[in-house]
């Protein structure tokens, strides 16, 4: 069964943070369809959060018709996302692979790597949000 | 809530019991040797051929004396037991309700599904039928070990008084009470007991030396200065004197005697007639008068008793946290 | 939705000290909200009053629609409290406080208490001055969640618990909130772990209320509002503003948005729930929102 993590400090909202979790583990195919989630006492006694926050997160992937819960029994997946996994994104991994290349050839260290990354990564999240 | 108040006051309740049983046995043992000595010293027969008010001036007067130099000192002991269970009745009493407030244990059980008022109630029924059944046994225990000294010393001496009837009772109620009132007022359980000791004391005393001589006016006698002898009337062994002496020239009753000049060249009586003596007088309550004293202080008391305790349940209904 | 709690115009006066003034609030049934404040705001004054240990100087309080005042018999055993700093029998074991619950509420839930007792690993002979701070405070609360209440008051428990020791307390809590549809109204003046735990806030400070609402409604209708230095009548004239700030070239504000902003020349941000708590707390005693102003969407003391 899944377990989730909250970060107190990442700024984004609980209820967030539990619908992403389950989806990227939907994405890595550690929920595959028919697993159950966690009841609702049973995250509130992981992660000590309010349980309207869970409630909240599953009614949005219930919503997304990603997951279903049937009365008396559970919360169970009722389908993944991106069917075809990341192995079907193969274009991109080769140039994801090729930008790595040239940023150690341009002298980058991991953590550069990454904090170049991510700080690109955030503005164009800023972008399209704005 | 009947629970509650035995599981809070467990230890109290050991330590009166202990107490209780010590005493009791302590009376036992001197009472049963009291009695004994009583009856073979010859004093029992003797009184009981000699009956009169008058021990000390009768014919048994010796045997009395000697009896009441070995036993009289025991007396202290009971003025002890007396202290102590009007001590317990504090030690009791003002911690019932300031130690919660210390602790803040009323805003636990306060908030429990009971009232208040039904809260105090059974505590204080509680502690007060003990105290009741302790200081009734207490008496009971008393007057069978006061009999022999009895005859004596008569009950309506100033001791003997305080535990020969429901006094005794009253006043360790009393005791209970005032503590109680003391702890919920100051809310701190040591302040509170020594507060309540001052109170007892700034109570008992005035009664039992101001009040207590006057439930009923004095039997007072007077008689002529001539008369240098004993009283006209008999003054038995029972009864409580208050005071004897002359009547001065202001009529004033004074023990005292101011007599200018007394010795070469006037006699006794000149010289008491000289100074302005009126007469000789004698002042006492009859020991007859006894129970309706017992029942003047107890009420008294009990008054004081029910008082204290009606405040201290308007305190606890009036105050908060 | 009825409300757990509703207060009008309740006030409280020490001498010439108001410890609570004019408080108009009502809390719905089902939240766990904060009630959040600095030392000597008024929470406890608040939740004594709420249960019925301390009398009104002025207004009325209704918990579970009865008065805890004028009907204790038909509110306590509905009501469940946990005072500061936990308060306990020192000298009486585990089990002896067990005992006093079922002998003194007529709904105590032995069975429940004994088994939370034992998940928490409190061995039941022991007394409960040898416990840790922690497990006193455990005890506590499952002393007042045993009696089943539906509104459960806590002043500041939290306070002396160490991190591990809160986390314990509160997931105890919360799972008791999703057994029974519980209401909690809990006061701290620390705001650290209330956003993952409360969905409902009250602020109190200067013994004045200063916000009510629903958490994630206060989360999205303030807004930090950035630009160059200006006058901000035309913002404040539109919307309420919470704080503000200039520098010599910029001006900052935190507003309460009575809807949306349109203004170009203000940059629009999201507030965290700590800055906007940060906010309300400074605000200088006179500035409180008259209760009528706060008839804003999301904000409004809930009917």
């Amino acid at each position: 069964m899944i377990e989730f993590y909250l970060d107190a400090h990442s700024g984004v909202a609980p209820y967030l943070q539990i619908v992403h979790q389950v989806k990227q583990a939907l994405r890595l195919g550690l929920l595959e369809v028919g697993d159950q989630l966690p009841t609702v006492r049973e995250v509130v006694a992981q992660i000590t959060v309010n349980p309207n926050t869970v409630l909240k997160a599953y009614r949005e992937l219930e919503h997304e018709s990603l997951i279903a819960s049937r009365p008396g029994r559970g919360t169970f997946v009722q389908r993944t996302l991106a069917s075809d996994g990341l192995a079907s994104h193969a274009a991109l991994r080769r140039s994801l692979v090729r930008w790595l290349h040239s940023a150690s050839a341009a002298g980058l260290d991991s953590e550069s790597v990454l904090a170049l990354f991510l700080s690109t990564f955030q503005d164009t999240q800023k972008e399209e949000t704005a | 809530m009947i629970w509650l108040t035995w599981r809070q006051n467990r230890i109290e309740g050991f330590v009166i019991l202990g107490a209780l049983v010590l005493s009791s046995i302590f009376l036992l043992i001197t009472g049963l040797q009291m009695t004994q000595d009583f009856q073979q010293s010859g004093l029992s027969a003797c009184l009981a051929h000699h009956p009169g008010p008058n021990v000390q001036g009768s014919i048994c007067g010796p045997l009395a004396t000697a009896f009441a130099n070995q036993y009289g000192s025991l007396i202290l002991f009971a003025v002890v037991l007396m202290l102590l269970s009007s001590l317990l009745g504090v030690m009791v009493g003002a911690p019932l309700v300031a130690r919660e407030f210390e602790q803040r244990t009323t805003q636990l059980v306060w908030l429990q599904s009971i009232t208040r008022t039904r809260w105090l109630s059974v505590k204080v029924a509680l502690v007060l039928l003990t105290g009741l059944l302790v200081g009734g046994a207490l008496l009971v225990e008393l007057s069978w070990w006061y009999r022999p000294l009895s005859p004596l010393i008569g009950p309506l001496n100033p001791v003997a008084f305080d535990f020969s009837g429901p006094v005794l009772v009253a006043a360790t109620v009393m005791a209970f009470g005032l503590g109680m009132f003391a702890g919920t007022l100051t809310r701190r359980t040591v302040f509170a007991i020594f507060l309540t000791l001052a109170l007892l004391l700034a109570i008992r005393l005035p009664v039992e030396f101001g009040l207590r001589p006057n439930y009923e006016p004095p039997v007072t006698i007077t008689w002529p200065l001539a008369q240098l002898g004993p009283p006209p009337v008999t003054v038995g062994s029972q009864d409580w004197i208050l005071g004897e002496g002359f009547i001065d020239a202001h009529g004033n009753q004074t023990p005292n005697l101011n007599c200018h000049g007394l010795g070469e060249t006037l006699t006794p009586l000149q010289c008491l007639q000289a100074s302005g003596y009126r007469a000789n007088y004698l002042s006492y309550q009859p020991a007859d008068r006894f129970w309706t004293f017992q029942w003047i202080e107890t009420s008294i008391y009990a008054g004081i008793a029910l008082l204290a305790l009606a405040a201290t349940f308007w305190l606890v209904r009036r105050r908060r946290v | 939705m009825s409300n757990a709690l509703e207060t009008a115009h309740l006030s409280k006066r020490y001498g010439r000290t108001w410890a609570l003034q004019d408080c108009t609030l009502a809390l719905p049934a089902g939240r766990v909200a904060a009630l959040v404040g600095p030392n000597g705001a008024g929470k406890t004054t608040l939740l004594n009053l709420s249960v019925g240990i301390l009398e009104p100087t002025a207004g009325s309080v209704q918990v579970l629609g009865s008065s805890p005042l004028k009907q204790p018999t038909k509110t306590l055993p509905r009501l469940g409290f946990v005072a500061q700093d936990h308060p306990l029998y020192q000298d009486f074991t585990v089990a002896d406080l067990l005992t006093l619950g079922r002998k003194l509420n007529p709904g105590f839930d032995d069975q429940l208490a004994r088994a939370r007792m034992q998940k928490l690993g409190i061995p039941l002979d022991r007394r409960a001055g040898k416990l840790s701070g922690g497990q006193q405070a455990q005890v506590a609360l499952v002393l007042a969640l045993a009696k089943r209440p539906e509104l459960l008051l806590l002043d500041e428990p939290l306070a002396s618990l160490d991190p591990l020791a809160r986390r314990e307390f509160l997931r105890t809590l919360l799972d008791a909130t999703v057994e029974t549809g519980l209401t909690v109204l809990l006061s701290s003046h620390i705001i650290g772990d209330l956003e993952r735990v409360c969905d409902y806030l009250i602020i109190l400070s200067a013994s004045q209320v200063q916000l009510v609402g629903d958490l994630q409604e206060i989360g999205q209708t303030h807004k930090r509002l950035i630009g160059p230095r200006q006058n901000v009548d035309a913002i404040a004239h539109v919307h309420t503003v919470i704080e503000q700030s200039q520098t010599e070239r910029q001006t900052t504000l935190l507003v309460r948005a009575n809807g949306p902003i349109f203004d170009p020349s203000w940059e629009v941000q999201g507030v965290s729930l700590e800055d906007i708590m940060l906010a309300y707390l400074g605000r200088q005693a006179g500035e409180q929102l008259a209760a009528s102003s706060s008839a804003h969407k999301g904000m409004e003391v809930v009917q």
